[in-house]
């Protein structure tokens, strides 16, 4: 299978990537994208969780189809490593000589127990750019533990306040691998901008429940400043109304309405029909906020029998903020992620072609180019040989002790 | 000396691109936001610091824009986009979020800011993006969480999807903005071009579902929302479960990685006397296959649940935790805004740090710097802007005497010059 990408945006910079899950495969896959080479180290004494994570391709269990492993790991050459084997901890160290940037998310400890860590890296290479990344981070009394973006959401105060106010919270799967992922991009990449300006590498040392909470500043200064503590509360924000989700035809179809200003309203009225500009409890913001039931219960008696895209398409044609309530089918078939092309085809060693996300990024120069994914230890004699200039013998004496596994 | 410092950043203040500016603050860039006459819309969101509305008391802008300066300038007024170029001239990135139809008009489209400042890395950060069939669209967090696939996994079967009581829309599109400022940043570097980047809010919420936007494309049947967990075929899978004082995540998970812990909690539970003896026997690395293929009825799984849900009703927070560490589990404590202040583990890593906003007579705490970068620390030194705050001093830089800058004022170009 062809491993050629057009990307030239990040062309020359080596990654190391012996992550899993989702956090650091995610963040590195932006780098292949455009155009990094990556070396991803997989094992199959050590299988990926994510590996067990819907949705599957065409709803089929199994490790080679979950989309969890497919659509992160896209663009990175796969090599198959058994870091308990101390000749696979050799070849390791050479490609930490060859890389730039090495990421690593094992459980803090593990990497100390193969003298793996930090410290012995960059000692061996001083302007290594190594990112661990973790749940709780590299120090304090929680660092050994093992830990998932959902607990990561709990720990970082983000489940709490996702849901009804008169329910238990709602689940975000795996919410903080998704909003750490980028700030371990970005961390990468600025690190490696100050090691080409000053020769200086350095350890990064990335908690994902510290990368989160600034997704959720606000709230947290709300306690600080107001001594408030945040709870879930529906749909309901301070400064919007209506601000929420309306029944609309058929099974599960919902429309999206979120209104901030007068003229806005003014506009939703007209296209409803509706004469609640002269109602009382309607006619300014501070009214609607105080009679947000009613509100709700007008929008959602005029929402109610109709089609979720008409009453999008009506509203936005009149400059009212609306959208319909995409669910997980709909993605692949909404005309504004098709425009960026946001899912794009690959071709699969496991699946052949099949579609996957694209990198959120669109630059105009130098843009993205997403083209394959392999499969489990695929780009060995790649890695080994081309990239790591290996002999015959030596791969052979390699693969005997078992290392490749 | 912190990562970014040698940059230069251009933020045309709103809602949209207060995120992505402050990532780039924090990494040690000098960003100049520049706010439209009567300051930022960033300034009108809740919540306000005693529940009073007004464009100095929104902790949304005190969130974002720490250690930002602040220059009020008109850019719809032509000498107002002077001050601008003027600005852009000296500045590596120009972060902004204005809507498809303003930008010719702004001389903020790319092919012109590509033409007059090669070298400007310039994002672009909308609901939609800057073209295609719902560029126009007017949109926030609801509508682009919608847009997403992603509102609707969120919240309970039988109700309507729920967002989270925070907004995460443009926090989303604005790390993603400022990762494609990162790699241009680095392709810049050897081809001495910058370029345009976008990133949306619609796409970067479509990644944080974790591929189920994908369900469609991929033959892989539909997501549901269910409270607390999430379905998956014909299981409701839960994982947070209310405990005597909040609630924890706790759940049953299957597959080689997770299935060890699961079958630890599973005998933890039953040898507390909350499960039976065919509960103990289950193997949660295998069971999924049985379960899906309906050799194993649903109702055994539930019952296994079930006794999850007593185990947890039975025990707090700190003993769910205390279990976890314990016998290697995988359980968490839904924390609260209110825990994470004294939070241990954020404590002894020293993540809160001050700021001592305008308006308060007391210094607050604030969250810290999002990675440890150990040859370059991030330090978070001030607090946000009042509107205009750095008008003078930015302007005396651009080379603008005070006659200049008096009279820009008076034409109402620029707003807070001394």
């Amino acid at each position: 299978m062809s491993r050629e990408t057009s990307a030239t945006a990040l062309a020359g910079v080596k990654v190391l990537d012996t992550s899993w899950a989702l956090v650091g495969p995610a963040a590195m896959r932006v780098l292949a994208d455009f155009g990094a080479t990556v070396v991803k180290v997989e094992s199959s004494t050590r299988i990926d969780p994510v590996r067990a994570g819907p949705p599957f391709w065409k709803g089929e269990p199994g490790p080679e189809r979950s989309s969890n492993v497919i659509n992160y790991n896209v663009n990175k050459r796969m090599i198959q490593l058994d870091l308990s084997n101390e000749q696979a901890r050799e070849v390791l160290l050479q490609l930490v000589d060859w890389c730039d940037i090495a990421i690593e998310s094992f459980v803090p400890g593990v990497m100390e127990r193969w003298d793996l860590h930090d410290e012995a890296l960059r000692k061996r290479k001083p302007d290594l750019i190594m990112i661990s990344t973790c749940l709780n981070g590299q120090t304090g009394p929680d660092r050994t533990g093992a830990g998932y973006g959902t607990g990561g959401a709990a720990r970082a105060a983000m489940i709490e306040v996702l849901g009804w106010a008169d329910r238990d919270p709602s689940l975000a799967r795996a919410y903080t691998d998704y909003t750490a992922s980028r700030m371990v991009t970005i961390a990468a990449l600025a690190a490696l901008d100050h090691r080409r300006r000053t020769g200086e590498g350095q350890y990064i040392d990335l908690s994902q429940v510290e990368a989160s909470i600034p997704f959720i500043a606000p709230a947290v200064l709300d306690y600080t400043v107001n001594g408030r503590v945040r709870r879930r509360n529906g749909n309901r924000e301070p400064g919007a109304a209506p601000n929420g989700v309306y029944p609309c035809q058929g099974e599960d179809r919902w429309i999206a309405i979120e209104l901030r200003t007068q003229e806005e309203w003014a506009a939703l009225c007209g296209v409803a029909g509706q004469d609640w500009e002269s109602d009382a409890r309607f006619r300014t913001l501070a009214d609607r906020e105080q009679h947000l039931d009613a509100l709700d219960a007008a929008i959602s008696a005029w929402t109610a029998d109709q089609v979720d895209h008409d009453v999008e398409s009506a509203l936005q044609r009149a400059g009212v903020p609306a959208h319909a309530v995409l669910d997980s089918l709909d993605g692949g078939n909404d005309a504004q992620l098709q425009h960026v092309r946001h899912f794009v085809e690959i071709e699969s060693s496991d699946l052949g072609t099949i579609p996957v996300e694209r990198t959120r990024q669109r630059l105009s120069r130098t843009p993205s180019d997403p083209r394959w994914v392999g499969t489990y230890g695929e780009d060995n004699d790649y890695v080994l040989r081309e990239l790591l200039g290996l002999d015959d013998a030596a791969i052979a004496e390699i693969a005997a002790s078992g290392a490749l596994e | 000396m912190p990562l970014l410092s040698p940059y230069r950043v251009v933020e045309l203040s709103s809602e949209r691109t207060a995120f992505c500016g402050q990532v780039l603050r924090d990494l040690g860039a000098a960003v100049i936001t520049v706010e439209p006459p009567g300051g930022s819309d960033a300034r009108r969101f809740a919540p306000y610091l005693d529940d009073e509305p007004d464009v100095e008391r929104s902790l949304f802008w005190w969130s974002y824009n720490r250690d930002k300066r602040s220059l009020g300038l008109d850019i719809s007024q032509p000498d107002g986009r002077a001050v601008l170029e003027r600005l852009l001239d000296r500045a590596d990135f120009l972060i902004e979020g204005v809507d498809p139809d303003r930008r010719a008009a702004l001389g903020l489209d790319a092919p012109t800011l590509a033409d007059r400042f090669p070298k400007l890395i310039a994002a672009s950060i909308t609901p939609f993006g800057t073209d295609g069939p719902k560029a126009g669209y007017r949109g926030g967090e609801m509508v682009t969480l919608a847009a997403s696939t992603l509102l609707s996994t969120w919240g309970d079967a039988d109700r309507p999807p729920v967002r989270m009581a925070v907004p995460q829309a443009y926090e989303h599109a604005g790390a993603e903005a400022a990762v494609g400022c990162m790699v241009a940043l680095t392709e810049r570097a050897a081809s001495g071009l910058g370029q345009h980047v976008e990133a949306t809010a619609q796409t970067a919420l479509t990644f944080a579902t974790q591929c189920t936007s994908m369900s469609g494309l991929w033959e892989a049947g539909n997501f549901f929302r269910f409270g607390g967990g999430f379905k998956f075929g014909p299981l409701a899978v839960r994982a947070v479960s209310p405990c005597k004082d909040g609630y924890v995540c706790a759940g049953l998970f299957f597959g080689t990685a997770i299935g060890p812990p699961t079958n630890r909690f599973m005998k933890l539970i039953c040898d507390s006397g909350f499960g039976d003896d065919s509960m103990r026997e289950k193997d949660f690395i295998t069971y999924i296959g049985p379960l899906l293929s309906g050799e194993e009825p649903i109702s055994e799984f539930d019952r296994c649940q079930d006794a999850v849900t007593a185990f947890c009703a039975a025990h707090t927070r700190a003993e769910m935790e205390a279990f976890s560490v314990e016998h290697d589990l995988l359980i968490d404590a839904v924390r609260t805004t209110e825990d994470l202040i004294t939070e241990p583990q954020l404590v002894a890593r020293e993540y809160w740090q001050t700021s001592e906003p305008v308006g308060l007579a007391r210094a607050i705490q604030v969250p810290g710097p999002f990675a440890k970068f150990s040859s370059t620390p991030l330090t978070i030194e001030g607090r946000a802007p009042t509107i205009g705050e750095h008008s003078t001093a930015v302007l005396t830089e651009l080379g603008f005497d005070e006659a200049e800058q008096h009279d820009l004022a008076t034409r109402g170009v620029v707003e807070g010059v001394a």
